[in-house]
């Protein structure tokens, strides 16, 4: 058959061939100057860019939390006044569990997927810019409540009644409200992208069985955020009709009910938390063996533990409403799914101990930081499960023993991984090692911190300390608890700082890492320090999970991977299509270029945002036939649209 | 008969032909998709039956809710029995798919049918589990209360 554009079989050639390389560079780097900045569609610029952003917002998250620790150091302190202190609280949580746990992690998987995938951007780049300017701009909205009075003062959940506009009449609510919306958009944005690299943008071989952990962590999470996000986007938009527009829906006298509210946000609330904590458990199933030097003990029932759980997190929601008054059937079924989804995360621990256990551990920084996760994995799992039981719930619901639970979950489970995710890509971000020495004591300063702050906050919530509550009466045996979780707090404030500092420092003066420091097995590590706009210069064929440990695993694969000579798709922005299951590439996918249409469309949906806020209706009228504009402008078919490929998987060569 | 790897030894998923896709879903969601019907389907239905009189054990309501319930539970054991039936049989099919043992496959994961068809076995296994748990609380827990 004759070669066509329409039905070309791509040439092979080698890795190295600089003039594939020159091509490529030409058509993938991101123009410099501010031009090219704010127009880049590379996942790695957006990946660093979430990643920072995401420390950004835990910098501030932690400065609240700071605030809150110096008022509860000592009874009956007064530095912060009820008013302010529902501010710190609801702000901390919003920005920890929003605009920090998720994004963060989005950061390292925009930064991963492709490189770890064999492929050269995410399967909708445009998509993925537009995802992380709303994302900034839904932070920023929220934000801007405390220039217009007051933030959001009713805690992260939001409670109806406490926020209806008769007992919360600032405009905090309404920030928050219609933030929560930009920011759902943003999520869905990022996990229909994630969803569809993972099915669609794979390299050659890279079958489903053979995928990363951390691919299988952020898929699960993407299809629970794609499928609990609508909850809560339309709990807040309803919320923010009752308050500005009118209805009823979480009013009783109004035929409607509070209690919906709760349902709405915890149907999304508790899928959100195993969204913010199986990629970062993915970080660890991926960093882990590296540091071990053995493949991760049990990778299936890993893998599979990793979406059962995402599955079974879809039907314990009720856990957070044992207090509400339901019947004790109904309650029963939740506390029951609430004990089973401990089995899938009980595998997962037992696979890392076991992977330790089994491997030559190398005590390097980041191992330090996964380890010690499946240390405050466990005891925070542990507090989960006691609260899985209802009549055990209703003693701690509402208490510090519950704070003590959710900063296990989602500090240990997330801040530690990311800290030590950090450490190990760094250098394939920066070409940059951190500094070790500078390491062990960023880790002990966290570990300690950590656990100084919230170990005796479960011992506070036992002796019977309510959460949410701005200062105490002295006497009562919380007064020594609160005075070491302050110092813990301050210390793990520190470590933060520390690791701040040898990020700074590392940038400058960091030992140079090469290709693959750490001896890592996948395929991010098979490409320069930093990897190059184009991620690889020829795509990869894969034959097994760790394409760079091969001659060390003879047992593992179909034959070796090929990443010296491949296809080098060099006549324009390309990548393979690849079949869903087995990787087979069935299309050659031309890739957008660089747009603005990303940021302009953020900046207009965010301006939508405020038109709701202030309701002023023209404002909404005209921002939306922008938004209509744009959506044209960006879905315009191309001129040169996805290819069809006759993919001669006989050409490659097998050793 | 199991197929020959050799055939075809560089394809990821060399007996792929053996198990349908349909087949390979409904050993893999059958049963925790049944699971999870079940949980909406009962809390829905105790709070509706028991919704008259919440404070006390109510004869009649806890009759009606064993009306419901017992039956729906047996329907949907049996309907993840039969998922599992599918998981077993995709199994099977294709457990030779690569060198190795079962235990290899969970340490290694090669050969993507039969990964998928060890995903089917390990989910109906452990949602047939969790269905049983579901239908003991209808013995051990207070129906109305």
């Amino acid at each position: 058959m004759k070669d066509t554009y329409d039905n070309r079989t791509p040439a092979l050639s080698p890795a190295d061939d600089p003039a594939n390389a020159a091509r490529l560079r030409q058509l993938w780097e991101t123009p410099p100057g501010l031009r090219g900045q704010l127009a880049t569609v590379d996942h790695k610029i957006i990946g660093i860019r979430y990643l920072v952003t995401a420390f950004l917002f835990l910098v501030l998250g932690g400065l609240e939390a700071l605030m809150m620790r110096l008022q509860l150091a000592h009874a009956d302190q007064h530095l912060l006044s009820p008013a302010q202190y529902n501010q710190m609280f609801s702000m901390h949580g919003i920005t920890m569990i929003f605009l920090y746990a998720l994004p963060v992690l989005s950061g390292f998987s925009n930064y991963l997927w492709p490189l770890l995938l064999g492929s050269r951007d995410m399967a909708f780049p445009r998509l993925n810019a537009f995802s992380y300017w709303i994302y900034l701009f839904s932070g920023i909205f929220i934000y801007t409540s405390f220039l217009a009075g007051g933030g959001p003062d009713s805690g992260w959940f939001n409670y109806v009644p406490y926020t209806a506009l008769n007992y919360n009449p600032g405009q905090g609510i309404d920030f928050y409200a219609l933030g929560m919306i930009l920011f759902g958009i943003s999520t869905t944005a990022g996990s229909i992208n994630f969803i569809v690299t993972v099915f669609r943008t794979r390299a050659p071989g890279m079958s489903l069985n053979r995928l990363p952990i951390l691919i299988w962590g952020t898929l699960t999470a993407s299809l629970g955020n794609l499928l609990a996000v609508p909850a809560v986007s339309l709990a807040f938009f309803m919320l923010w009709m009752d308050r500005r527009i009118g209805t009823r829906f979480f009013d009783e006298g109004g035929g409607g009910d509070p209690l919906l509210w709760q349902h709405l946000f915890w149907m999304f609330g508790h899928p959100w938390v195993y969204a913010i904590v199986l990629p970062a458990m993915g970080i660890v199933s991926d960093g882990l063996p590296t540091f071990c030097r053995r493949p991760l003990v049990g990778y299936t029932p890993v893998a599979l533990s990793t979406v059962a759980t995402m599955f079974i997190g879809f039907g314990v929601w009720v856990h957070h409403m044992f207090a509400t008054g339901l019947p004790a059937l109904s309650m029963s079924f939740f506390s029951a799914a609430s004990f089973i989804i401990v089995i899938p995360s009980a595998v997962a621990v037992f696979a890392w101990i076991a992977t330790i256990w089994l491997g030559r551990p190398v005590f390097k920084v980041p191992f330090l930081f996964f380890a010690s996760f499946v240390l405050l994995f466990v005891i925070g799992g542990v507090s989960g499960f006691m609260t899985a039981a209802v009549p055990l719930d209703w003693q701690l619901t509402d208490t510090y023993f519950i704070v003590a639970h959710l900063h296990y979950v989602l500090l240990g489970i997330n801040v530690f991984p990311v800290i030590g995710g950090v450490y190990f890509w760094f250098p394939k971000m920066t070409g940059r090692l951190l500094d070790e020495r500078l390491g062990r004591w960023n880790f002990w300063t966290l570990f300690i911190g950590f656990n100084l702050a919230f170990f005796p906050m479960h011992i506070s919530g036992l002796l019977g300390m309510p959460r949410r509550v701005y200062t105490y009466p002295a006497g009562y045996g919380w007064d020594t608890l609160n005075f070491i979780t302050t110092l813990g707090a301050f210390l793990f404030a520190a470590g933060v700082l520390l690791f701040v500092f040898n990020v700074a420092l590392s940038l400058r003066r960091g030992e140079i890492a090469g290709p693959n420091p750490w001896y890592a097995s996948t395929l991010e590590w098979a490409v320069s320090s930093p990897p190059p706009p184009y991620n690889f210069a020829v795509i990869p064929t894969v034959a097994s999970r760790h394409p760079l440990w091969e001659t060390h695993l003879p047992e593992e694969g179909s034959g070796r991977s090929i990443l010296d000579q491949g296809a080098p798709l060099a006549e324009a922005r390309e990548t393979f299509g690849v079949t869903a299951l087995d990787g087979e590439p069935d299309v050659i996918l031309r890739m957008p270029t660089d747009s603005w249409t990303p940021l302009v469309m953020a900046l207009l949906l965010t301006a939508l945002g405020y038109g709701a806020l202030l309701r002023n209706w023209a404002l909404c009228g005209w921002v939306s036939v922008g938004v209509v504009g744009c959506l044209l402008v960006w879905l315009w078919p191309p001129a040169a649209p996805a290819k069809t490929l006759k993919y001669r998987t006989m050409d490659v060569r097998y050793d | 008969m199991a197929h020959d790897a050799r055939k075809d030894p560089f394809h990821p998923s060399p007996h792929r032909e053996e198990v349908g896709l349909t087949s390979l879903w409904i050993g893999i969601l059958g049963a925790p998709l049944i699971w999870m019907a079940l949980e909406m389907v009962s809390s829905a239905l105790t709070a509706s039956l028991c919704k008259t009189d919440t404070t006390s054990i109510a004869p009649q309501h806890t009759d009606t809710v064993w009306q419901y319930l017992l039956p729906i539970n047996l329907v949907a054991f049996l309907l993840a029995l039969i998922a599992a039936g599918v998981a077993i049989n995709n199994w099977r099919k294709v457990r030779h798919e690569r060198a190795g043992s079962a235990h290899d496959l969970l340490e290694i994961g090669e050969g993507r049918t039969r990964f998928l068809a060890m995903f089917g076995l390990l989910t109906s296994g452990g949602f047939l589990i969790a269905l049983i748990f579901s239908a003991l609380m209808l013995f051990l827990v207070p129906l109305c209360r």
